[in-house]
């Protein structure tokens, strides 16, 4: 019997129990978001899968059939829990992302400015990506280390299969949340994308959550 | 007398932690729901002692179901559970009759602290 | 002390502030580029130093490094530098200040609360240049091309617009549009859309 496959198998109660965690995370982080950008920033109740990265492609594409183009911003974190993020918004949303720090003494810059535009979409992104992984770690007595977010500009849904540089073979833990900016009618999607790697101390780490109460 | 206690979270995870996190000692009856409108309707039929109620749920939300369960009975106990404690929300449940607020993930410290505040231990 | 050594000797700027934004930690690399010794500025707030830092972008990014643990990342793009030191070449004559990539995040006690941000400081000077020669060297070809009519001016548009916001004064003086401001780089994209307008509306 191969121990390392059993270790790394999840239930559906332990799918259950990442589930609370990421909702007690993400609620936390929408919280203390409005403490940070004076925004209520919405973030729903997530919903965990456990997909192969083929699967999880097209899961993406299928919740964003409506948006003819997205804009993703990517963001890789690491600690135990080792993964990607992608913050998913429709391409007509990015003028609305970008005007939130309108009130910004700098820098000195017109809204159309690509520069402007490209660090505002970034900023956003590395302030909910951060608040949401930051959350789950220290829920589950982790601490992560960003790499600087990525913009990738207007991706067509459609060759996000092909643009994507995911092993099909890997199976990847899925977590996904919509998040509404209140105000503004931005809307967009949050993923988080954890390896395989992750799956043994994922398990123990929820195991220990629930090991609290 | 066992106290009723009604606990509703759309989270089985939650409600199992809720439990463990009820103070040892006392007996109480408890009663689960998954939802507001589920959570409405057994508050209807059991009349619980005291309400432990989530916000964010399917159906109906616990915004409406604390509105609700006040309307059916203007002296309910109902402590409310979230991860999410931003003033304005805060101000809405405190406005809508909530007992008080307990922040998610509940201890043992927090949930005996509510039921103490509104007298069921 | 072997710890001590490596923060000292590494080749890249080290700060750390606590709460109140009063420097706790300022490594050999940062004193020698500043000119201010750890003891000058240790417990003093870092803007009473560098008071341009005290801005709306910064307090906001420190906020969610302090209160959510995240990380925030200064690219040299936009921001140029953070702390204005001299470029370490003697042989750069176009720029005044060393260009920098920075980085802040969190640090925890033992009981895993924040207590304190770091910033680490990156000389990204030379990159830089790079970047610019070959930024110009791109617009002076693309330029040739629409003159020829062998590209339209469209394209050309799209490919600056794809690779020249990065990029910054030294093509605007290679083209003869003096910069606004030298130091701040944070103009040059404004400057930039200029000239993009210019090719593309087939003036130049």
């Amino acid at each position: 019997m191969n121990t390392s496959q059993t270790d790394t198998t999840f239930t559906k109660e332990d799918g259950a129990i990442l589930e609370e965690v990421m909702n007690i995370a993400f609620g936390k982080a929408s919280s203390e978001l409005a403490t940070v950008v004076d925004l209520r920033i919405l973030l729903n109740a997530p919903k965990v899968e456990f997909l192969q990265a083929d699967d999880l492609l097209r899961w993406i594409k299928q919740d964003t059939a409506d948006n003819d183009t997205l804009n993703m911003i990517e963001q890789n974190f690491w600690g135990k829990y080792t993964g990607s993020a992608f913050l998913a918004f429709p391409t007509s949303a990015s003028k609305g992302l970008v005007s939130l720090f309108e009130d910004d003494d700098l820098p000195p810059m017109d809204e159309e400015n690509p520069l402007l535009v490209k660090e505002n979409l970034l900023e956003i992104g590395n302030i909910l990506i951060g608040a949401c992984v930051s959350k789950v770690a220290e829920l589950l007595d982790d601490e992560v280390t960003f790499s600087p977010p990525r913009l990738i500009p207007r991706m067509v849904v459609d060759n996000l299969a092909n643009e994507a540089r995911l092993d099909p073979d890997k199976v990847a833990i899925l977590i996904k949340t919509v998040f509404h900016i209140q105000d503004k009618d931005i809307k967009g999607f949050l993923f988080l994308v954890a390896g395989e790697e992750s799956m043994a101390w994922l398990k123990t780490a929820l195991q220990n959550f629930m090991a609290k109460f | 007398m066992p106290k009723k206690l009604l606990i509703v979270d759309d989270s089985p995870v939650s409600r199992a932690i809720i439990k463990k996190c009820l103070p040892e000692g006392h007996d109480f009856e408890l009663f689960e729901a998954e939802d507001g409108q589920q959570g409405l309707e057994k508050f209807k039929e059991v009349k619980p002692d005291a309400t432990l109620l989530d916000l964010t749920m399917p159906v109906m939300d616990g915004f409406e179901a604390l509105e609700e369960i006040k309307k059916v009975d203007s002296g309910a106990q109902v402590i409310v559970l979230t991860a999410d404690i931003q003033p304005k929300a805060y101000e809405t449940v405190m406005g809508l009759g909530a007992a008080m607020v307990v922040p998610k993930p509940p201890s043992s410290e927090s949930i005996a602290d509510g039921l103490s505040k509104i007298g069921l231990i | 002390m072997i710890l001590n050594q490596i923060l000292d000797t590494i080749d890249i700027g080290l700060v750390i502030l606590d709460k109140d934004f009063k420097v706790r930690y300022w490594n050999r690399w940062m004193a020698m580029h500043s000119g201010i010794a750890f003891q000058e500025i240790k417990g003093v707030s870092i803007f009473e130093f560098y008071p341009h830092l005290k801005n709306k972008k910064l307090l906001r990014n420190f906020k969610a490094v302090i209160n959510l643990g995240n990380h925030y990342f200064f690219p040299q793009k936009l921001y140029g530098y953070l702390f204005p030191f001299r470029p370490e070449s003697n042989f750069v004559k176009d720029i005044n200040h060393m260009q920098q990539s920075c980085t802040m995040g969190p640090l925890r006690d033992d009981e895993k609360v924040i207590q304190y941000a770091y910033i680490s400081v990156k000389d990204v000077t030379e990159a830089y240049i790079y970047e610019t020669n070959l930024a110009s060297a791109l617009l002076t070809l693309l330029e040739k091309y629409v003159e020829k009519n062998d590209m339209p001016a469209e394209e050309a548009q799209s490919i600056l617009d794809e690779l020249l916001p990065t990029s910054g004064g030294e093509v605007m003086a290679k083209h003869s549009k003096p910069p606004k401001d030298k130091d701040t780089h944070a103009v040059i994209g404004d400057q930039l859309v200029d000239i993009l307008s210019e090719i593309a509306s087939g003036n130049r």
